[in-house]
């Protein structure tokens, strides 16, 4: 099972990162083209040790959650019992109770208020952001970008005490908003990142045309950059969108009542069930991993690898 | 369709200095190419008639307005782009139609340019496809199109045809007279092909270092290049320059000028040619002898100069002989010390 899962992953990521961009795949050829005048021998072994490495980087990724996924669907017999099986008796039993668990729906909903409102704030703070980066040459702006990319290498734990307090002092804590401001702060510097990069990709002689056409600033974003940048400024809002949703550290310290589902599951779980905690982690992992699925390219564009 | 009146427009970059007080005239319904090489600015000068630059000092006038301090969407300009900034996400009668529809023309109007301009420009068949499926020769008459709907009053264009390949410029370029020509616009036509420009203008401004080096039409241009650099831009071979000789004995030489004749222009084809010594000529050895079809260009050692002569192609001028030379003595034109053209 092992080798047939890594053999259908390889072809799938070779072709994706073949379409993914030309330069890329023309870096990654001339290597191949640098060894085909080697012996037969080495070529073969640099492809088997390169599947190799790709397979482990699979595994690592994909077995903890293949593991999510069998015991959040298993009896809680079958998790805690030896020998354990890979065909689960398929129950939802373990995931039905999680459903009906005190307080799980308040902490969903309130999850996803803070994952919308950190979305909004993202979008209407980082994509201005991102087009003034793309569009206008001005002085400090190298430091302004360094600063954006710095800001997520501040600590958390550094900043939640303090902030608990100032909120507290705001009466904003234990608010939903008050999260979600916290959540926008860390993901602004990728929305920012992602949309410039999704502005500097369209020619700024489209909007110049709009101008001479007769549109003022705004008509010309409106009528023709923004219809243009769409996927991407959506794709870079389900990014902050999946930043709160996955946020455990900050939520945990600044909710008391109105916890999100991660700092409920953290608070909660500890002590419960080991099958009620693999049904916490599959809710909490599924719509995250979906997200990022779907927003992939775009994640790619964001440190300058052309998507187009 | 009004006359463009550009006074003492500057244009600074820092301490660089990128257009030194440019004064340009253009006529109604005029068709004016800035030609000049990279850098000299003639992009920029466009782009500041355009709006989409500001000048540092100086003013516009289109007729009777005052552009200078308008925004671009005030002008009544319309512009072609390089990179014919077609917008993807419209069909083609989208963005013909777009600038109508933003200045909120009728719908029976637009529906009627639209097609009059798709007409005009042979895509009518395109109307519903999006540029991501026409070709760049597609996108160049749509980028055409869209500008012509707009019946502005000045045209730009910003080296349109230079993304296109060599056959299907010529095409465009022989389409693009006749359809402007015919529409009466007023056009700025910025290029850096020197064939283009000629074949296409009422007047060429050559453009070099943030300055206009000669402003005339093509035929004055190539013949009576105003500066050293104009000569040696415009023909291909360029102009040759070298010392007056005593021997060829010109009787144009510019004597009433108080100032002495530093070089002599002559085009590689003013020249006459023996090949025994004769009284007048000027010997010279041949280095290199080039058959390009309807002529013969030799590349020739001229005392401790290199020149280019253009001979018919059937003369049997080989590498390595020596022949003798003498300019067409009213196609010589006399440059003063800093380049100038002296006046005959």
């Amino acid at each position: 099972m092992k080798s047939s899962s890594s053999e259908a992953v390889m072809p799938s990521s070779l072709s994706s990162r073949a379409s993914a961009s030309s330069s890329r795949s023309s870096s990654s050829s001339s290597p191949a083209a640098q060894t085909a005048h080697k012996p037969r021998r080495n070529d073969m072994t640099w492809k088997w040790l390169f599947r190799a490495g790709v397979s482990i980087l699979v595994l690592w990724v994909l077995v903890p959650i293949a593991l999510l996924m069998l015991n959040s669907v298993s009896t809680p017999e079958q998790i805690t019992g030896w020998p354990k099986t890979l065909t689960p008796a398929l129950s939802f039993e373990t995931l039905d109770f999680f459903w009906h668990y005190q307080g799980v729906i308040s902490a969903l909903g309130n999850s996803l208020l803070a994952a919308a409102f950190t979305m909004v704030i993202a979008i209407v703070l980082g994509a201005p952001a991102g087009y003034a980066l793309a569009r206008f040459v001005f002085p400090g702006m190298n430091a302004y970008r360094m600063i954006i990319i710095l800001s997520r290498a501040f600590p958390m734990p550094l900043l939640a005490l303090p902030l608990a307090v100032i909120f507290i002092q705001v009466g904003i804590d234990d608010s939903i908003l008050g999260l979600a401001m916290v959540h926008a702060t860390l993901a602004l510097p990728f929305a920012v990142l992602i949309t410039s990069s999704l502005f500097m990709g369209i020619p700024v002689e489209l909007e110049e045309a709009a101008w001479l056409m007769g549109c003022n600033r705004w008509q010309a974003f409106r009528r023709v950059v923004l219809p243009l940048a769409a996927p991407g400024i959506t794709a870079s809002a389900v990014f902050a969108f999946v930043i709160s949703w996955n946020e455990v550290f900050a939520s945990a310290i600044l909710t008391v009542e109105n916890r999100t589902l991660t700092a409920f599951l953290v608070q909660s779980l500890s002590e419960s069930p080991a099958e009620i905690k693999y049904a916490g982690g599959l809710i909490l992992v599924v719509p995250a991993l979906l997200f990022l699925f779907a927003i992939r390219k775009y994640l790619f564009s964001m440190w300058g690898i052309s998507n187009r | 369709m009004s006359a463009i009146q550009i006074s003492a427009v500057r244009k600074q970059f820092g301490k660089q200095e990128i257009l030194k007080s440019i004064d340009l005239e253009i006529r109604d319904k005029e068709f004016t190419v800035l030609l000049g090489p990279s850098g000299c600015g003639k992009s920029t000068l466009l782009r500041i008639i355009a709006g989409l630059e500001y000048e540092s000092s100086g003013s516009i006038r289109i007729g009777e307005r005052e552009i200078t301090s308008l925004a671009p969407r005030d002008r009544r300009i319309a512009m072609v782009f390089q990179n014919y900034a077609v917008f993807p996400h419209m069909t083609v009668a989208e963005n013909i139609a777009f600038g109508l529809r933003v200045r909120k023309d009728s719908e029976a109007h637009i529906q009627r340019k639209v097609k009059e301009t798709a007409a005009l420009m042979h895509i009518e068949d395109r109307l519903d496809h999006y540029s991501g499926q026409l070709s760049g020769g597609q996108r160049q008459r749509v980028a055409v199109a869209r500008a012509l709907a707009m019946e502005p009053e000045v045209l730009l264009m910003d080296e349109p045809l230079s993304n296109l390949d060599a056959l299907l410029r010529l095409e465009m370029r022989a389409e693009l007279k006749t359809i402007l020509a015919a529409s009466d616009t007023t056009t700025i036509y910025v290029t850096h092909d020197q064939v283009e420009a000629m074949s296409l203008a009422d007047r060429i401004a050559v453009m070099k270092g943030g300055q206009i080096e000669q402003y005339a039409p093509p035929s004055e241009i190539y013949h009576y290049p105003a500066t050293e650099f104009v000569g040696s831009f415009i023909g291909n071979p360029p102009m040759n320059f070298i010392p007056p000789d005593a021997r060829w004995n010109h009787p144009t030489r510019p004597e009433q000028s108080s100032q002495q004749v530093h070089k002599c222009g002559i085009r590689p084809e003013d020249f006459e040619v023996r090949f025994e010594p004769t009284e007048n000529f000027a010997p010279v050895r041949v280095l290199v002898s080039e058959l390009l079809g309807s002529h013969k260009q030799l590349t020739a050692r001229f005392g401790d100069e290199m020149i280019r002569v253009n001979v018919p192609s059937d003369l049997d001028v080989g590498n390595g002989s020596d022949i003798h030379i003498r300019p067409l003595a009213e196609k010589v034109r006399f440059y003063d010390h800093s380049g100038h053209l002296m006046s005959a």
